[in-house]
């Protein structure tokens, strides 16, 4: 992590504003396509982005962290997680709730940016379309593997850490994540 | 796991090797560099997640109206929060748990007190005394229902206002 991270979040934690503005314009957006790509859906994205945040402003100074975009990752893959379950257990008791809506098309324009005009730009949108398809095919555990590993870089052992699994099983989720993603993509080579 | 090929292509690892280290972002060595080289399906899948990779990170931006309202909002959490640290150990337990909680369960705790204190000024059971012993037994009983009650009270009401609160943010 950037050197000053660690002194940014005991500063804000002392409750330095500035500090925690500092540390909140550095990694807004990568927490956001985090969550974007997770949830695959605009609008637990965003319950996801604040959870996350709050989560962060209350937890800060408890405990030494070492790596605060490792830390904030995992607490935004743990509510991930935790809404999972949750929409399982509505669904369970209920027989009703946003399970439909998540795997509804989500409405990715949304984040994205304007449709394409010219030529080439038209084709990026077909292929990035295609793999906004071949992403909602992943399962939850393989998108986030998948995400945190090709997107974010985060390495396959700090993955397991983050994920509490072994190093295995992260391995083989990505690999059969990376399978699912290359047959969308086929067409387009 | 659908791999494309797993040739070796005559050098020393096959295809697999090839594409397990590309997956895992792991350092090629010299042999699978060369590897790399001469074969094209691990080219095509090197490219494959090239772009993948390059298809996720520049479109997605956070919405500003998002941006905005989380930093406030946190910066209002932050200001609470360092307020909250600075305020004596007994007004953070009214905040926490409100006033007439913190009653109940001081003045349950005292009972408590006062109960086991009660009973042991009292002669010993061993001393025979029926009345005293039902005595004495009574407030042992009533001190240890206080103490359940100093628990638990508490602790159901986080949980309860913890909920209203998570409410309120949901509909917020």
């Amino acid at each position: 992590m950037p050197r000053d991270d660690a002194e940014l979040l005991a500063r804000a934690s002392r409750g330095d504003h500035s500090a925690f503005d500092t540390l909140y314009k550095r990694y807004e957006a990568d927490l956001y396509r985090f969550v974007f790509y997770l949830a695959h859906d605009p609008g637990t994205a965003e319950e996801l982005f604040q959870d996350t945040w709050f989560r962060v402003v209350r937890s800060m100074g408890k405990r030494p962290i070492e790596d605060f975009k490792k830390w904030m990752f995992t607490i935004a893959t743990n509510l991930y997680r935790d809404e999972l379950r949750r929409r399982k257990v509505r669904r369970l008791f209920l027989g009703r709730g946003p399970v439909e809506e998540y795997h509804e098309s989500p409405d990715l324009d949304e984040g994205h940016a304007a449709l394409p005009e010219t030529a080439p730009e038209a084709e990026n949108y077909a292929i990035r379309e295609a793999v906004d398809k071949a992403l909602k095919k992943l399962a939850p555990r393989q998108r986030t593997v998948f995400v945190l590993t090709q997107i974010e870089g985060f390495k396959l052992r700090e993955v397991a850490e983050m994920l509490g699994k072994s190093e295995g099983t992260v391995k083989s989720t990505l690999h059969r994540a990376v399978s699912i993603l290359r047959d969308a993509l086929g067409e387009f080579r | 796991m659908r791999w494309v090929n797993f040739g070796n292509k005559g050098t020393n690892v096959n295809c697999h090797d090839v594409q397990e280290k590309l997956t895992e972002r792991s350092q090629l060595n010299s042999e699978c560099q060369r590897h790399l080289d001469v074969c094209r399906d691990c080219r095509q899948f090197a490219a494959d997640l090239k772009l993948m990779s390059a298809l996720f990170a520049p479109p997605v931006e956070t919405p500003v109206h998002l941006r905005e309202q989380t930093l406030h909002r946190c910066q209002d959490a932050l200001a609470e929060r360092t307020a909250e640290r600075r305020m004596p150990v007994l007004q953070r337990c009214r905040r926490i748990f409100g006033t007439p909680q913190l009653v109940v369960t001081i003045a349950a705790l005292g009972v408590l007190i006062l109960g086991w204190w009660l009973a042991s000024q009292l002669p010993d059971i061993a001393e025979g005394n029926d009345a005293i012993m039902s005595i004495k037994l009574a407030f042992v009983q009533i001190g240890l229902q206080n103490f359940v009650a100093a628990l638990l009270f508490p602790i159901i009401w986080l949980m309860k206002s913890r909920l209203i609160e998570r409410r309120r943010l949901e509909t917020s």
